[in-house]
């Protein structure tokens, strides 16, 4: 009954329409021409002032759009700021106006359903508009407003640092782009300022002042393309726009400054550790090539061979074929004005890592080796040229297309001589241009994954190096230090009255010191009770017995060498673990009385403070390799220690605080009984002392290592 | 083949006329480029004519998604996605029948291999080995039959750009964008991929898949935390699985379980498809009855018999990870489909949608705890009883409990006060607007068509629900939130961050 009635339908269709026949093969169907369109062409002109408008009418809905580019970028920042840009182009918009506050605007634009944006990139700043085209009488001021007279509130600027440190933080959790990044790093070299990363520090230097000298440098009419498009008619947008801009004196030119890219590249087996992960992500590549070269074009076909489409090798080849990958993809990059990246990017499991690694390198190789088939040059040409019309798919893109073109300096009609250059490229081009441009001999390759996971060693490709990508901790926002007499002459006396405070009449009595802590350890609001008992005898032998929930745990470091004990297991210490342990006694306070004649021991005034209220002055004081700041009050009481050290569980390094409170006299000597710990602000510990001894009895044996 | 819709440009001007509500305007002129048109077998067509650039989208929902999936084929929805790429049986093949053989020879090679790979008792390493070796002979066997990739081949060459897929809980979707003269070959080509799949190369898909969900999933803190997030937060409903489907049921299902799935829920009565741009649908309506006439009625997907049971109370999960934090929390609400639907919208519109929303202003404005804040609806699908979510991501020295306080302050703030006239306005002023914007891209259009057509039955109501969202009062936001926000219809996610090897 049911195919009845499809058979019915059928015969309906073959009755209305004898011509359209259905076929049964795809190379049957016969392809109409394509209907006659006039390509959208936006007008362009430019104010007295040097202004740069683009300007295209789409009535289709009731909709205005403006995207202005800035001559400005991100490469050209101080490095010792690097992300000033990135923040500028934020807190333009969101800091306000001279007539309006950030938030002020934040209200006028939301109530209207309109948006006005910033941004900086890193060789463009960019600022968008999008209103209904009835509020465009409103929203235009504001716009030339937030672009002409940004105020750039501090407390923006400071929501802004907040955003940005929360993306330094974060930089390393998604594989992917810390993969991509690291290797773009690698390509352009430590030299480039592609290769610069934001720092809590870089961060932290930026000021109001810097991106008010920003603006004043950079933003002029004669360094701004303004692109419209929507529903308006030509000659009163005209009018509004050099009622809006006109005004606007021009400024000083800015022409683009140097970028630099390695001139030499060398091969390389890069590797980082990424224990969360069950893929190793893989890449390899070097430096690609300019929009501007001349062999653009068979480089375009190239990469179609190479990388396009379903059907091109990469996809065909190592995902189809083989199923190593979801994602392989890969090309010779090109950059407007600098070169790109050639990069040849995959994913597969851990299992794999090896054979993946081969099988990129094979493509990359065999695109020189296997040159492209007469069938892949034709299918790579035809799937460019048949979908050209894509470009001029919206009057939006269309003009957006045309102001990156008159950005970059490429010729006016690329676009329109683009397919004839495609269509010229021959198999001989796209052999030549894969000899040129790609360099499998002098390729970097990257693998970011679990190393024990892998089928065999990344070292089987060559000499490995591993990379640090460890964030940076941020700066300590402590009063800087001036090395003079006076401060050191002060600094001495501050550590005086703590050393004889806490130190008491006999430092050099001490032999040996005990204490006995309960200790509550938080961590994202879970806490753990640890019972801690240290013992230390002078000068260096140490043993810290911690008593957790999951067992005891037991450290011990004497006569230069030192073991660890869970259980029954125990396993020595590496050297450079125990000789931290050692030097770290520079930041214990009795270690500090005891030593406080040591010549190696210095101390400089740092300024005042206030802990809980009570005044104290500030004193840094290196031993040896340990260095810490401490706040000493009246009495010669510690109440608060600074330093930089590692997190005790995630090995991150951080800015470690200590407030130190209800000291207690124990045979002379004071000892504080409360100890808090913050870690970069965050509360890590509370200590409160049980027991105190000093010069105790100490059984030898506790510092021997059990037999096996 | 019945002709719906598409309204007289007459009627078109008297709804405009009269004083109707703002999204009743819009319909008016968008009705009037909108063809409807359904076929004798089910399939129903959208079709809006779009002027401009000789370029067309085309948009095929087909009514099924994870949600139609139960315990050991979890991941086949999305399978079959993959597979709808591999051809038919006159496309991708050099010899069908021949290749037709060769798969049977891999389908029974794999069984052995299976049965071998999973036995209760456990397996001969060596006979396992021996037979998977067997397994991949067959493989290459059946690959040497294979055109590799024709399908997407052809589609290349004729200038086909944006040629992919999804799958999610309700629905898959397949789209496309040709020039406008490929009318034809990409009707060929849609109703011959539904018509006549022939699923090759079905066990190395299966290895791109399972890449596919250690990129997604398992190399990802958030999708670590949403994959626990949803488990956690049904103990019936299908939505408890992530589409991707479990590692072991990946490593398990068969080709034969595949086609069972095509067979069950390819069927043009759960098909839509939405062509946007410059056409005139006259013309090609004859083309693609021709070509979509072809499919076989079948049954709709049934509605699903399992329904999540109310929560009695609180759901936690506590993820240790070596990423910085994340938090999530959850709340049951009704489908799409249910009146209060517009009220979800328009809370999660204010708690988080632009510089002016409450979440944006307290947690990372004012209090700085926050780098993101926002409120979603629809998770993980909205066709069935979903969850409102809120997620967040703490700042450098912040917690995920500060976030939970915070987050809790806005919450309770729905629930005691009600939200001013200037929020609920802008909400409305947004809405209107978001909907001209949606108007903007042929690929946008094609999908809210569809998505429309598919959960009401009428893509009007993409319209209509713009007029539900004006006559909002605040009195209904605070109704809705008391009744949603509630300590026992909470879920609770959080990643926490630890590091570093053990001792």
């Amino acid at each position: 009954m049911m195919r009845l009635c499809s058979l019915l339908a059928l015969i309906i269709t073959l009755a209305a329409l004898p011509a359209a026949a259905q076929v049964d093969d795809h190379s049957d169907i016969e392809f109409p021409p394509l209907a006659e369109f006039e390509i959208p062409s936006p007008a362009v002109y430019e104010l007295d002032n040097g202004l740069k408008i683009f300007l295209i009418e789409d009535h289709e809905l009731p909709l205005v759009q403006i995207t202005a580019r800035i001559r400005t970028g991100s490469l050209y920042e101080p490095a010792a700021k690097t992300g000033l840009a990135g923040i500028m182009g934020e807190v333009q918009r969101t800091g306000g106006t001279r007539s309006m506050s950030g938030d002020e605007l934040d209200e006028f634009l939301e109530s209207r359903a309109a948006s006005v944006e910033t941004s900086i990139g890193n060789t463009v700043g960019f600022a968008m508009m999008d209103t209904l085209a009835e509020d465009v009488d409103e929203i235009l001021p504001v716009f030339v407003e937030v672009l002409r007279y940004p105020e750039f509130s501090e407390d923006k600027l400071e929501l802004a640092k907040v955003q940005a440190n929360s993306a330094i933080a974060r930089r390393n959790d998604d594989v992917n782009s810390l993969t991509s990044r690291e290797f773009s790093r690698l390509v352009y070299g430590e030299d480039s300022q592609l290769s610069r990363m934001e720092e809590y520090a870089t961060i932290d230097a930026i000021t109001r002042e810097d991106l008010i000298a920003w603006h004043a440098k950079y933003y002029h009419p004669n360094n701004i393309y303004v692109g419209v498009v929507g529903d308006f008619d030509s000659a009163e947008m005209k009018r509004k726009l050099a009622e809006a801009f006109g005004s606007w004196p021009a400024g000083p030119s800015f022409g683009g400054g140097e970028i630099q890219v390695p001139s030499e590249e060398e091969p390389g087996v890069y590797f980082i550790e990424k224990s969360d992960v069950t893929q190793a992500n893989i890449r390899i590549g070097h430096l690609g090539i300019t929009y501007h070269n001349p062999d653009y074009f068979p480089v375009v076909v190239m990469n179609e061979v190479l990388g396009g489409g379903f059907s091109a090798r990469l996809f065909s080849r190592i995902r189809s074929e083989k199923g190593l990958a979801y994602g392989v993809r890969g090309r010779v990059g090109a950059g407007f004005l600098h070169p790109g990246a050639t990069t040849f990017s995959m994913q597969t499991k851990s299992e794999s890592m090896g054979e993946a690694v081969d099988a990129l390198f094979k493509e990359v190789r065999g695109m020189i080796t296997e040159p492209a088939t007469e069938k892949e040059l034709q299918l790579a040409k035809d799937s460019i040229l048949n979908s050209f019309v894509f470009n001029y798919a919206s009057k939006a893109q269309v003009l957006g297309q045309q102001m990156l073109f008159s950005y970059y300096g490429l010729p006016d009609d690329f676009l329109e001589k683009y397919r004839s250059n495609i269509e010229q490229v021959t198999g001989a081009d796209v052999q030549r241009v894969a000899e040129t441009y790609l360099h499998p001999d002098k390729a970097k390759l990257l693998v970011v994954g679990k190393a024990e996971d892998f089928d065999r060693p990344l070292s089987s490709f060559g000499k490995v190096t591993e990379l640090d990508i460890a964030i940076p901790p941020p700066p300590v926002r402590e009063a800087a230090i001036e090395l003079t007499d006076e401060t050191r002459a002060a600094g001495a006396e501050i550590l005086a009255r703590m050393t004889s405070a806490i130190g008491g009449e006999t430092p050099q009595a001490l032999e040996a010191f005990r204490t006995v802590d309960e200790v509550v350890v938080s961590m994202q609001g879970q806490s753990m009770a640890i019972r801690q008992d240290f013992v230390l005898v002078f000068p260096d032998r140490i043993r810290v017995t911690l008593q957790m929930p999951m067992g005891e745990q037991v450290m011990v470091v004497s006569e230069g060498q030192g073991f660890q004990m869970m259980g029954p297991q125990s396993r020595e210490m590496p050297p450079d673990q125990v000789q931290r342990q050692i030097s770290d006694l520079g930041r214990n306070l009795l270690y500090l009385a005891r030593y406080r004649d040591a010549p190696d021991l210095e101390a400089v005034a740092a300024g005042s403070g206030e802990v809980d209220g009570t005044a104290c002055g500030w004193v840094q004081v290196t031993l040896g390799e340990a260095v810490s700041r401490l706040c000493v009050d009246g009495e010669g009481m510690v109440r608060k220690q600074t330093y930089q050290s590692t997190h005790p569980f995630t090995g991150a390094p951080g800015n470690f605080e200590v407030v130190f409170s209800d000291y207690r006299e124990v045979d002379g000597y004071l000892v504080p009984h409360r100890q808090t710990t913050r870690i970069d602000g965050v509360e890590f510990a509370s200590l409160t002392r049980q027991s105190a001894e000093i010069n105790p009895e100490i059984d030898a044996s506790l510092f021997e290592r059990p037999a096996a | 083949m019945k002709r719906l819709g598409r309204r007289g440009a007459i009627g078109a001007l008297l709804l405009a006329l009269m004083v109707v509500p703002v999204g009743a305007q819009d319909l008016a002129s968008v009705e009037e480029r909108v063809t409807e048109h359904r076929l004798e077998n089910g399939l129903t067509f959208l079709i809006y004519e779009r002027p401009g650039a000789p370029v067309v989208s085309f948009y095929t929902h087909v009514d099924v998604g994870s949600a139609q999936e139960v315990p050991g084929i979890t991941g086949l929805a999305h399978m079959f996605e993959h597979m709808a790429f591999k051809g038919t049986t006159k496309i991708g093949t050099e010899d069908y029948e021949a290749e037709a053989e060769a798969l049977a020879r891999v389908d029974a090679a794999y069984h052995a291999y299976d049965a071998e790979r999973r036995r209760p008792t456990g397996s001969d390493p060596e006979r396992l080995a021996e037979l998977e070796q067997a397994f991949k002979e067959t493989q290459d066997e059946a690959r040497e039959l294979v055109k590799a990739n024709e399908f997407g081949e052809i589609i290349d060459r004729s200038g086909g750009v944006g040629l992919n897929a999804s799958t999610a809980s309700d629905r898959t979707d397949y789209y496309i964008n040709f020039p406008a003269n490929r009318v034809e070959l990409w009707a060929y080509l849609e109703s011959e991929r539904f018509l006549d799949p022939v699923l090759r190369e079905f066990y190395t898909e299966r290895d791109v898949v399972m890449e596919e969900r250690r990129l997604r999933v398992d190399s990802q803190p958030i999708g670590r935390l949403i994959e626990q997030f949803v488990s956690t937060a049904y103990i019936a409903h299908p939505y408890q699985s992530i589409g991707i489907g479990h590692m072991s049921d990946l490593q398990s299902f068969t080709r034969e379980d595949a086609l069972e799935f095509y067979d069950a829920y390819y069927n043009p009565s759960n098909m839509i498809i939405s062509i946007v741009g410059a056409i005139d649908a006259d013309e090609i309506i004859p083309t693609i009855d021709q070509y979509f006439s072809r499919l076989e009625p079948g049954e709709p997907t049934p509605p699903l018999r399992t329904v999540e049971p109310e929560q009695i109370g609180e759901r936690i999960v506590r993820i240790p990870d070596p990423a910085q934090p994340l938090y999530a929390e959850g709340y049951h609400r009704p489908a799409v489909t249910h009146p209060d639907d517009v009220v979800y919208d328009a809370l999660a519109d204010i708690l988080s949608t632009g510089r002016t929303s409450r979440l944006y202003r307290s947690l990372v404005r004012d209090k700085k705890i926050a780098a993101q804040a926002f409120a979603f609806n629809g998770f993980p699908g909205n066709k069935y009883p979903n969850l409102m979510i809120f997620f967040a991501m703490p700042t450098p020295g912040h917690t995920n409990d500060e976030i939970q306080v915070a987050l809790r302050e806005e919450i309770d703030k729905l629930k005691s006060e009600l939200v001013s006239e200037e929020e609920l306005e802008r909400v409305k002023t947004r809405v209107k607007a978001n909907l001209i914007r949606g108007l903007r891209s042929n690929t946008g259009i094609a999908r809210q068509l569809a998505t429309f057509q598919a959960l009401f039955g009428d893509w009007r109501e993409l319209f209509h629900q713009v007029d539900r969202i004006e006559a909002l009062t605040p009195e209904d936001l605070q109704r809705v939130a008391r009744a949603t926000f509630k300590e026992t219809n909470r879920t609770v996610a959080t990643l926490y961050t630890e590091q570093g090897d053990e001792g």
